[in-house]
């Protein structure tokens, strides 16, 4: 299986072929079921190819397979070719196990949708391109498949695309991420510039020797690469395409703005640890901007009463999480971060997607409530996966959330930020807690405050619950991939930091990955971390339960008493009309301006212009042909005349 | 031998007299008769030019220059005449500004 | 003496080409040109050449004026039409003419009386050049030529004729005549 894991992300990009090709004559169920079998597949011989990968020996991980050479120019040389290593695998496990149950869940959610064929042809284009991103063995690949991902999410996004707003998003997507993209450009150029290589082993190789750590150069492709991990995995500044995203079908919220998509950011950081080691400056800006994005995202998502939305904004403050992670040398930390939060955003997403199903296509939370009796699977599964976020013990994000929240406390690379990065990241903790419990009492528990929505309500099918019911397994069990305190037990960090830490270098001990294993690791310390940020949560999660069920009046008692703050929260900081105004009004009259004035008056005054100067000669010259033989013939005369004096009395002899 | 009675120049003075007027005549005026008439002015005072050249110099050539250029002076005559009538026959006018059918 | 008798030809030939150029009357305007060309053929004559000034009122003063003749009095013409506003203003024409004749004329002049002649061609040594030396020129030197100028009177017929041929009916009025 190892030799053909290359196949991997060929198969999507097979059914999305077929799909594509086939809209007009492949039958409807035919086309749902070849798109989650080439996921299913995917993910099958993904799986066979990590047992055999983790039968080599722990230096030797890392399988290269060329498909062809691609771009052989003066000195660069890109190859189109996948890396198997212990990290690309975890990525890809990932995105096609929680695709594949994304994609059966859309069989689904997706049935009596006109569009049905070309969803499932866009989801496995979008499954190719970020297995294309994950498994990439150069930084050029890589970008193909940022750039696939983000052209996905374009078409995905604004699915229906006769709906104004979902063109709207779909474009505001991809025009934010397109600055950022403009960031992992430049980063990518000044890494082949300096390093004369985009290949990721001869990157890290030589990024000791060439950049020297500290200096200008490695934090200028660090910050640059940052930005374009804002534009795609939505931070401040660039998170503003996230939310309007949700006018997207749920199940493409889940798989790309929770699951996958999002995450390329950090897996980019991640596997460019080894050159971010340089730059740690760079990397305290990735903290201080993470936990910022983390807490700012936590707060808006406190009022949203939209269930996407305040999925979607727990979704920018989670990646805020990972971002944190990062800037504190946690990379080990970052991934499992993900990978949780890729089981239980998926799950929230999903069942959301259950809850506006069953409400028939109802998606503001106001109108919900008391769903529980009806929806039984759905509230379950639902609430396995609050918990997980909120990160109550047990459930997977418990220790992903716990283990970023110890590292970010005990990073010498963030020096003076780490403990206040580590009380951001608490306060986000007990927001997070708080706004989910009171998305789950708003719609599962309480009286019904719509009556019509209520009375339509009635679960969902198997093909969508079953999904449900896997990915909540997943949330409650994943997180025993990385129990903390036993150095031992922790599968994660000893299948990851081999390969996340010393890149290339034979064990060299970097500030990267496993930092948190190299400074001697204080289990007290965390157990009172651990503690600490257990009763956040737990307490977060009872003062919401008080608010919104016990006492249902506090809600709005405590709205008005706080109404300024309240109405900032609930207009998202007025970021989008700063944006507005600031950003894109300017461009847009300056377009105006140009367009007037430089195209209309410009270049077509000199097109025209030139047109009227030919009509105004012609004219001029057109009496010259009379019709008149004397006044030719008196032409000629004169000319004759002058040629004569010329040759007689002036000219060449 | 001789010389000859009047200095060369004086002849050629003449000629290009002629020839002067005759350019007039044809670039102005109207009557596409009369402006043939001068046209064969032009074609005598080159002849005139001729003859005196060649008894300057003492040689025959010049004559029979002159010779083969009236016959070809009578011919072209006669078909530039074919062709007026021709034209009146056409158009009804002898006025050259009347025919501006190249105008444009 | 010859200077005298240069001069008055001289004034006659000049005399009859402004007669040309200025008459309005199409019919003066040709008998002026038969009197340049019999000025001209008295300075052939006293330029040694006797068989060309008589050629000279032969064949242009006699043949070739006769047909003008013919076909101004065919065509009926008599007065130039004036003032038709078309072509060149009649003011720009005469500042125009003026100024082009004094060039032409200056040029001419400054050019001839630069001229030096250099050499002797032939052996003409007499007075009076006889039709011998020129049938002898004509014949040897210029045989050629002579047989091509007797193909182009030929054809020269044939073009007149097909010019003025009428596809099927005979000669009708002058004036305003239409083709069939």
């Amino acid at each position: 299986m190892l030799n053909v894991f290359w196949i991997i992300p060929l198969l999507p990009l097979l059914g999305f072929v077929v799909n594509g090709l086939g809209l007009k004559w492949m039958p409807r169920r035919a086309a749902g079921l070849l798109a989650c079998a080439t996921v299913g597949l995917a993910f099958a011989i993904g799986a066979g190819a990590f047992v055999e990968l983790r039968s080599l020996a722990e230096g030797q991980r890392a399988v290269t397979h060329v498909l062809f050479p691609w771009i052989s120019v003066g000195s660069l040389h890109t190859d189109v070719a996948f890396l198997w290593d212990p990290l690309s695998a975890v990525m890809t496990l990932i995105v096609s196990g929680v695709g594949f149950l994304i994609h059966v869940y859309s069989l689904g959610y997706m049935a009596h949708d006109p569009g049905y064929k070309r969803y499932f042809a866009y989801l496995n284009l979008f499954t190719f391109a970020m297995l294309t991103l994950v498994l990439a063995n150069n930084y050029l690949l890589l970008f193909v498949g940022w750039e696939g991902v983000g052209l996905c999410s374009y078409l995905l996004i604004g699915f229906w695309y006769t709906k104004q707003s979902a063109a709207d998003a779909g474009k505001k997507a991809f025009i934010v991420n397109r600055i950022g993209d403009f960031g992992v450009l430049l980063g990518m150029f000044l890494v082949f510039w300096n390093l004369g290589s985009l290949t990721f082993v001869d990157v890290f190789h030589r990024a000791p020797e060439v950049l020297a750590a500290g200096t200008a150069l490695p934090t200028a492709i660090a910050l640059l690469f940052f930005l374009g991990a804002t534009g795609k995995s939505a931070q401040i500044p660039l998170y503003v395409w996230l939310p309007d995203a949700m006018e997207g079908p749920t199940p493409v919220s889940a798989l790309i703005h929770a699951a996958t998509m999002v995450t390329a950011g950090v897996y980019l950081f991640v596997r460019s640890s080894g050159l971010f080691a340089l730059a740690p400056d760079a990397l305290v800006v990735v903290g201080v901007v993470g936990a910022a994005t983390a807490i700012f995202a936590a707060s808006i998502g406190l009022v949203q009463n939209d269930i996407k939305r305040v999925l979607a904004y727990s979704t920018v403050s989670q990646l805020g999480y990972m971002f944190l992670a990062v800037g504190a040398g946690a990379y080990v930390a970052a991934i499992f971060h993900l990978m949780t939060h890729a089981f239980f955003k998926a799950l929230l997403f999903l069942g959301s997607g259950s809850v506006i199903e069953a409400c028939h296509h109802e998606q503001d939370v106001r109108k919900m409530g008391g769903l529980g009796s009806k929806l039984p699977i759905t509230k379950w599964t639902f609430i396995a996966g609050s918990l997980a976020l909120a990160g109550v013990p047990i459930f997977a994000g418990f220790f992903s959330k716990d283990e970023i929240l110890y590292s970010a406390f005990t990073s010498g690379g963030l020096g003076a930020w780490a403990k206040v990065l580590w009380v951001v990241g608490a306060a986000a903790a007990l927001l997070t807690a708080f706004y989910i419990t009171r998305l789950v009492a708003l719609t599962f528990y309480g009286k019904p405050r719509d009556k019509h929505v209520f009375e339509g309500a009635k679960e969902s099918p198997a093909v969508m619950t079953v999904p449900l019911v896997i990915l909540a397994v997943l949330s409650t069990v994943g997180g025993f991939l990385g129990l903390p305190l036993v150095p031992r037990l922790n599968a994660i960090h000893n299948w990851l930091s081999p390969v996340v830490g010393g890149h290339g270098g034979e064990g060299a001990a970097m500030e990267g990955a496993g930092h948190a294993e190299a400074a001697g690791h204080s289990m007290s310390l965390e157990l009172v971390l651990m503690a600490v940020s257990v009763a956040l949560a737990v307490g977060g999660i009872v003062y919401a339960w008080q608010v919104y069920v016990a006492k249902p009046g506090r809600a709005e008692a405590l709205g008005r008493r706080m109404s300024t703050m309240y109405r900032i929260l609930l207009n998202k900081y007025y970021v989008d009309e700063i944006y507005g105004a600031v950003v894109v009004k300017p461009v847009v009259e300056g377009s105006r301006i140009l367009w007037r004035v430089f195209d209309a008056g410009f270049v077509d005054g000199m097109v025209n212009g030139t047109g009227r100067m030919m009509r105004g000669a012609a004219g001029f010259l057109r009496p010259i042909q009379s019709g008149f033989t004397g006044s030719y013939a008196a032409a000629i005369m004169v000319g004759a005349l002058m040629i004569m004096g010329y040759v007689l009395f002036g000219g060449g002899r | 031998m001789t010389p000859m009675p009047v200095p060369l120049a004086y002849f050629q003075v003449l000629a290009g007299l002629l020839f002067s007027i005759g350019v007039m005549g044809v670039l102005f005026r109207r009557n596409i008769l009369i402006i043939f008439m001068c046209v064969e002015l032009m074609l005598n005072s080159a002849n005139i030019s001729l003859v005196a050249f060649g008894r300057a110099l003492g040689s025959m050539d010049g004559q029979v220059m002159v010779f083969f250029a009236l016959a070809v002076a009578a011919a072209e005559v006669a078909v530039g005449l074919a062709i007026i009538i021709d034209l009146f026959r056409k158009k009804g006018t002898v006025d050259v500004n009347q025919v501006s059918l190249l105008k444009g | 003496m010859a200077l005298a008798g240069f001069l008055i030809l001289a004034v006659a030939a000049v005399a009859g080409a402004l007669g040309v150029v200025l008459q309005r009357n199409a019919l003066y305007a040709a008998l002026s040109l038969v009197g340049v060309f019999a000025a001209t053929a008295v300075l052939y004559l006293m330029l040694s050449a006797p068989f060309l000034a008589m050629i000279q009122i032969i064949v242009y003063a006699g043949a070739i004026m006769v047909l003008f003749i013919f076909v101004i009095m065919l065509l009926s013409v008599r007065y130039e039409e004036s003032g038709e506003g078309a072509g060149i203003p009649a003011g720009v024409k005469r500042n125009l003419a003026v100024v082009l004749a004094a060039l032409m004329v200056g040029l001419f002049a400054v050019l001839s009386w630069t001229f030096v002649l250099t050499g002797r061609r032939g052996a003409a040594d007499t007075d009076t050049t006889s039709i011998e030396q020129l049938g002898l020129t004509l014949y040897r030197k210029y045989a050629f030529p002579f047989e091509v100028a007797s193909i182009l009177l030929l054809v020269a017929i044939i073009g007149a004729v097909a010019i003025t041929r009428r596809h099927g009916r005979g000669m009708e009025g002058s004036v305003g005549v239409e083709e069939s």
